[in-house]
């Protein structure tokens, strides 16, 4: 440990915990920004202790937390090299940030909200203004009003509707072109043919000073067709973070040990293979490497989410995402940061998501039918009268539009996302946070689910086992020298001694990293720690139960003592289990954990459990099941869940769990509520239902009134009450997704 | 009926304006950040929090 005594470049108090943001900084002048993504802010506190951090330092002329997206912004007037002094203290509040380029990570959703909520404003103004014209038209027909009057009427209606509805409905047209380009056909192509077909008959009839005149029908059918579409981006606005949370979780800043002994400093992307790296105890491992000197204990529980940390001497390979929790170590870089373990792992995150993306949502497969069906019977109603109903061109055109404008999915554009919103509603009151629009439609198709072992099924905690023959004074003892280590299992033996029992408190306890501790007791050693340290042969007393982790106790004079720490199975998880198979939804155990343990849980619970799997395993045990035609469910916690979790049909995970797997996750569930998911599946059901139902009414409607418009009776009253009438059921049949206790 | 010819422009500026003013929030990023603005309200007003743009 020689090596440590080194110099470093900068004074280490104003660089913040994961190296330098200096890359960052966007420079006009005097005038400093820096973008970063903030990591745990969830609140009004929050918001205030982050900004309270640097708001106050000389020269921050801007300090804005986005709580939605989680990023701050930051504007300086000086140094950039400020930049690493305003970041570390942000760090010394709490939070962890990390810089990014907003160029990079996309700022697009931002974007599409803001046009979204433009184009609907238009669509509103044009609609209620149209509106206000129709009525004293539709009056006027009753009271005889003067032809010259109505002309103006529609006329001024033509010229508020007209340019509205060809602003605010670009992004369906956009849409619409882009799938008939592909070859394909989505909701979108019957709006825009709907929209555009609408506003074209109607200039036409307005210039031969006709009655059928539709801007009103078309400026409200775009606000409420816009309406859905902003509700519905309300419900995924958190979606896309994923990436970010890899991003947070590479480290940035890496120690380097130089040929002559010294240190320095350097970026993590920077690390080429070959280089010497100091992992200091509490660091996070860079890139993957291999050992050169020093023994420590590594936490995995980012890696592989086993909770148990992993003993690592010379020779034995780290994994990026690693966290030293011993002893400092040297090791030399095997791959640079861009293939390490974290990075191969965002990116099969990635590639997972992008194949999910091309599931097809429900209103999309209805419109798939739909389409085709108004569209022949608009052309049927066009051929009729130009030639068997003896009306001219113009007329069997008016009729066929006629025809589309009340057969246009105005209902479904609403009936899908009402019903989301109203459920999630329902989901948020349980604690339940949906990421994404369509995971009820995902979730209501769930036919097998697959849930993770190590903090889903089990407390990801080890727990000191009961053992009746031991001998309590042992105990007591055993808990004395933990009581000094911060190693899980110590952490756990000082925790199992019974409230009010005596621990035996001693001074002066050494620990050895990777081993255990000792104390030189008045009779001699005692040590605790693994059966080596204890000189304790390997296999003595073993074999009784290999799930279990163990810590042997030696005395002198005495035999050794074992504990055995198991992770305890949750309480609730037996009873989710019986759910799931008396649903028939064949839950079965996914674990990277060690075969022993997961074969172990799997016996008690009575599932079927793969065990040892690494995340791209996961990914395509998945994978595998997906191609038999099943909907699977991946209910996961770990960081090495979270391509699988993205992967799978639809996945949960829960607040206790990594951001990552958070992130990854269709749903989140509360902290080790584990029974919450049969009802998250039931209001999805409920959900699925209430959309197909809104469907059916929105038929209806057509059924009824696409006869009508085909033999050419439909007004443009008629029209308007068509449209706000289905919209309107639609909307209150949604309510219904609301109702109900979900306890 | 004359008196529609100055209506309906007084109708449709006065809605004009009031479209104007929401694209005015928008730009301004007021609809950006929900969540935000929502929790910000129980914050003490006094501070210097959020720079001195406020």
């Amino acid at each position: 440990m020689t090596a440590l005594a080194g110099t470093f470049p900068s004074d280490e108090r104003t660089l913040p915990e994961q190296g330098s943001v200096l890359g960052f900084v966007d420079r006009d002048g005097a005038d400093c920004r820096l973008n970063l993504l903030v990591e745990g802010a969830h609140c009004a506190a929050c918001i205030q202790a982050v900004e309270g951090a640097v708001a106050a330092e000389p020269g921050v002329t801007e300090a804005r937390l986005n709580l939605t997206l989680r990023r701050l912004t930051l504007r300086w007037q000086g140094d950039a090299a400020d930049a690493d002094r305003l970041a570390a203290r942000i760090e010394a509040a709490g939070y962890k940030v990390v810089p990014f380029d907003p160029e990079f990570l996309e700022q697009s959703d931002q974007q599409t909200w803001r046009s979204l909520l433009r184009a609907l404003a238009v669509a509103g103004f044009a609609a209620s203004n149209a509106m206000m014209l129709s009525i004293p038209v539709w009056v006027g027909f009753a009271t005889d009003m003067e032809e010259g009057t109505r002309l103006l009427l529609q006329a001024i209606s033509g010229l508020v509707a007209v340019p509205a509805v060809l602003y605010g409905g670009r992004l369906f047209y956009q849409s619409a072109w882009n799938a008939l380009r592909a070859g394909r056909t989505n909701i979108d192509v019957p709006i825009t043919l709907g929209l555009l077909l609408t506003l074209g008959i109607s200039m036409v009839e307005l210039l031969r000073g006709g009655p059928h005149v539709y801007f009103d029908s078309a400026a409200s059918l775009l606000f409420v067709l816009l309406l859905g579409r902003v509700l519905e981006f309300r419900v995924r606005a958190r979606a896309r973070q994923t990436l970010e949370q890899f991003l947070l979780m590479q480290s940035r800043g890496a120690t380097r040990v130089m040929d002559d002994g010294t240190l320095a400093h350097l970026r993590a992307a920077d690390i080429l293979p070959g280089m010497v790296l100091l992992v200091r105890p509490g660091e996070q491992v860079p890139v993957d490497g291999t050992i050169l000197s020093g023994h420590s204990e590594m936490d995995r529980a980012a890696v592989t989410g086993e909770p148990v940390p992993l003993s690592v001497a010379p020779g034995d390979a780290l994994v990026a995402g690693m966290i030293n929790g011993g002893g400092a170590l040297h090791c030399r870089a095997d791959r640079a940061m861009a293939d390490s373990h974290l990075a191969e792992m965002a990116r099969l995150v990635e590639a997972a998501e992008t194949r999910r993306g091309k599931l097809v949502a429900l209103a999309d497969k209805v419109s798939a039918v739909w389409t085709p069906i108004i569209h022949a019977c608009a052309a049927g109603t066009f051929l009729y009268w130009l030639f068997l109903g003896g009306a001219g061109f113009a007329t069997a055109l008016l009729y066929a539009v006629a025809v589309l404008i009340i057969a246009c999915p105005c209902a479904i554009g609403l009936a899908v996302p009402a019903v989301q919103v109203v459920s999630r509603g329902a989901l948020l009151r349980l604690g339940i946070l949906l990421r994404g629009g369509d995971v009820l439609e995902r979730l209501a198709a769930v036919d097998r689910v697959v849930l993770d072992k190590t903090g889903t099924l089990t407390e990801g905690r080890p727990r000191l086992l009961r053992d009746p023959s031991r001998d309590p004074a042992a105990l007591s003892l055993a808990a004395g020298l933990a009581a000094h280590s911060l190693h899980p299992l110590a952490r756990a033996l000082a925790a199992a001694v019974p409230a009010g029992s005596a621990v035996e408190l001693v001074g002066d306890v050494r620990e050895v990293p990777g081993a255990g501790l000792e104390w030189q007791g008045p009779q001699g050693a005692v040590r605790l720690g693994s059966a080596g340290f204890c000189g304790v042969a390997s296999g003595f007393g073993a074999g009784a139960m290999e799930a279990a982790s163990t810590v042997w106790l030696s005395r002198p004079g005495l035999p050794p003592v074992c504990f055995r720490f198991a992770d305890t199975v949750r309480a609730e998880a037996a009873g989710l289990v019986a759910d799931l198979k008396r649903a028939g939804l064949a839950p079965s155990i996914l674990s990277g954990d060690a075969q022993g343990p997961v074969m172990d849980l799997a016996k008690r619970l009575d599932v079927p459990a793969v065990a040892a799997a690494d995340p791209a395993t996961k990914l395509a045990t998945l994978e595998a099941l997906r191609a038999q035609g099943a909907h699977v469910l991946m209910v996961g916690d770990g960081v090495n869940d979270a391509p699988a979790l993205a992967g799978a049909h639809v996945s949960a995970s829960f607040t206790h769990g990594a951001p990552v797997s958070q992130c990854a996750a269709d749903i989140v569930l509360p902290a080790g509520r584990l029974t919450l998911l049969p009802d998250a599946m039931r209001i999805s059901r409920r959900a699925l239902g209430l959309m197909r139902q809104n469907m059916i009414i929105a038929a209806i409607y057509n059924a009824a009134l696409v006869p009508v418009a085909m033999t050419g009776h439909v007004t443009p009253l008629a029209a308007a009450i068509a449209m706000s009438v289905s919209s309107l059921t639609v909307t209150l049949n949604a309510l219904r997704a609301g109702w109900g206790r979900w306890t | 009926m004359d008196v529609i010819l100055f209506l309906i422009p007084i109708a449709l500026g006065l809605g004009g304006l009031g479209l104007l003013a929401f694209f005015w929030t928008l730009d301004n990023g007021q609809y950006d950040d929900l969540d935000g603005a929502a929790q910000r309200i129980l914050n003490e007003p006094d501070d210097k929090v959020g720079g001195v743009e406020r």
